[in-house]
């Protein structure tokens, strides 16, 4: 989901150490959908424990918070709040996709075809309130802050990026540099290669910057006309207008400068722009906060994922390990160093 | 003066293993033969090439520094038949004239003046084996489906390699004296290196190949094998990704 814009925005590697002692706010959500979309069966199932209970999300954020802790960086969570108005058809539109996945997914299971049963079931992926709340209670015995945003997530994180108070935000989605989001940073945690759905295909996931100074420079835009240009192609809160994607929306902003220039001259309906504009430019988001980094609860830890959850209790002892060293990150050496 | 007759197979032998590393290099042609000493732009990867001078038909040369373009030397050197025999020599214009059978290349010399003398260091490191590099590619190649880097912990029976990332992991053991054999062991060692490099490096190695390498404790690697029927010898050195905090 979010504004397509992979092909336009400046991208740049994540430099080794980069986010070492440094904070960076995760879009909670946007992580644990990953998880949950991602660590299944090959059936497709989530993964469950001994009394059936389902432990994707938690499996997945331990293992990536931990990783994260120990590679030096501060993480900050956010979960999203009220869904404005304006992104209810999205999210009407994502539960029928899910709910024609659920079907799609049966079928593939009868017939035995378990490639596109996995897909179709990680397209099934929704959090429940439970899984939120259990993210949350790792989070707090884990001592990694989090806070709920008044609406989106990303918004607040991209706020609290823009006052300095987090060195970037991490998504998937582009959507924060349209909230202003000075850095950004993608696939943070997931290096490595990702399998292409469906396909035996491996592409190679690197983490990546994306400056939104670098972006706009480069595009020669102001954010206001970035947020233009995503209103035609079509964000989580309008439909955007048919046959403009992110290049032909860059050439008509260049050309007429906003929405209401191009929308005059042709007959592009271009309904409710205003509303979404206050959404990107003026975010719903909360200035007090409190993102100080907590105390880690070791054995807080252990009694909910080993007793209360049946997570094996090597693994999760081998994990925090890691963390308490504040870990063994290997980051390359150079030569001139041996000799 | 610079003349040389030599197989199209070594010289491409040469620049393949030179590849991995560098882009340009500096050739010292010496009375018993070349080396090329390069490190790569990052320091992390360094090679030490020797080719004596029984490795050419012909070897007719003043000793001299020759700036080479190693990638366009490859594009060249597949106008030539494999059992091809190359004819090298500068002209007046201080171009290389290159011969191959009925192909005749002229190329301009790189300048190799600001190119630096990279000090290969004499690494002491605790353990050597020898094996085929069919053996490390396996673990390579598997290892890049899982994780940016590779470790490698040599114990006195076994050298494990291992890889891993968030729940996945990949461990190979190769076993004394079936898949390696030891060369010399004073005490365990292991050291973690970036798959994009090694994978580099074992390009230049190429398939099929005996080699010897050398491991110590977050330390770099040593990798030599022989080429060219042995009339040439390459030493590779990798430097340790290592743990820091």
């Amino acid at each position: 989901m979010g504004i397509k814009l992979t092909d336009l925005v400046v991208k740049r590697p994540l430099m080794e150490r980069e986010l070492s002692s440094r904070a960076v706010a995760f879009d909670a959500y946007n992580m644990l959908y990953q998880f949950v979309s991602s660590i299944r069966t090959p059936e497709g199932y989530l993964l469950t424990n001994d009394d059936g209970m389902v432990i994707s999300h938690l499996k997945g954020l331990f293992s990536r918070t931990c990783k994260l802790i120990a590679d030096g960086v501060d993480t900050v969570f956010i979960f999203d709040g009220i869904p404005h108005e304006l992104k209810k058809g999205t999210l009407d539109l994502r539960r029928e996709r899910k709910e024609k996945a659920q079907r799609q997914w049966e079928e593939a299971l009868e017939r035995g075809d378990l490639e596109t049963a996995r897909t179709k079931a990680m397209q099934t992926s929704r959090l429940t309130a439970e899984m939120v709340d259990q993210s949350k209670r790792l989070l707090d015995l884990l001592g990694v802050p989090h806070m709920v945003a008044p609406s989106d997530g990303e918004a607040q994180a991209s706020y609290m990026c823009s006052k300095g108070d987090v060195y970037a935000a991490s998504s998937h989605d582009f959507d924060s540099l349209l909230f202003g989001c000075p850095l950004l940073v993608r696939n943070i945690g997931s290096t490595g290669k990702r399998k292409l759905p469906g396909r035996k295909a491996w592409v190679s996931v690197e983490p990546e910057m994306i400056s939104l100074d670098d972006t706009l420079s480069t595009l020669e835009i102001t954010r206001e006309q970035l947020v233009d240009m995503a209103i035609m192609i079509g964000t989580d809160f309008n439909e955007g207008v048919k046959g403009i994607g992110p290049k032909k929306a860059l050439k008509l902003i260049k050309e007429f400068g906003n929405i209401e220039i191009i929308s005059k001259g042709s007959r592009i309906p271009l309904l409710e722009y205003d509303e979404v504009r206050k959404i990107f430019l003026q975010p719903n988001v909360n200035n007090d906060y409190d993102i100080r980094q907590g105390k880690l609860d070791m054995n807080g830890v252990k009694e909910f994922l080993i007793e209360e959850l049946s997570f094996g209790e090597k693994g999760v002892e081998k994990t925090l390990e890691t963390l308490k060293s504040r870990r063994e990150q290997t980051s390359q050496s150079s030569l001139d160093s041996f000799f | 003066m610079f003349e040389v007759d030599v197989k199209v197979e070594t010289l491409k032998s040469v620049f393949s293993i030179l590849t991995p590393i560098v882009g340009e290099i500096k050739l010292s042609a010496g009375e018993e033969g070349w080396n090329v000493k390069a490190v790569d732009p990052a320091h992390v990867a360094m090679v030490d090439l020797s080719l004596s001078k029984d490795a050419f038909e012909k070897y007719e040369i003043e000793p001299m520094e020759l700036g080479l373009n190693v990638e366009r030397m490859l594009e060249h050197l597949k106008g030539a038949k494999s059992d091809d025999m190359v004819h090298m020599k500068l002209d007046s214009d201080n171009r290389l004239v290159v011969s191959m059978s009925n192909l005749t290349l002229k190329i301009p010399l790189v300048d190799a003046s600001g190119f630096s003398d990279p000090k290969v260091p004499n690494l002491a490191l605790p353990v050597g084996l020898k094996l085929n590099s069919g053996e490390l590619q396996k673990g390579l190649k598997v290892s890049a489906s899982i994780s940016d880097h590779i470790t490698f912990d040599c114990t006195e029976e076994k050298l494990v390699m291992t890889s891993s990332e968030d729940l996945s992991s990949m461990t190979l053991d190769l076993h004394k004296g079936q898949e390696y054999e030891e060369i010399h062991f004073e005490k365990a060692a292991k050291s973690s290196f970036s798959l994009d490099y090694f994978t580099q490096l074992m390009k230049g190695v190429g398939p099929n190949r005996d080699i010897v390498i050398n491991i110590g404790n977050s330390y770099p690697l040593k990798m030599e094998f022989d080429f060219a029927e042995e009339t040439g010898h390459a030493r590779y050195l990798l430097a340790p990704r290592i743990e820091s905090n």
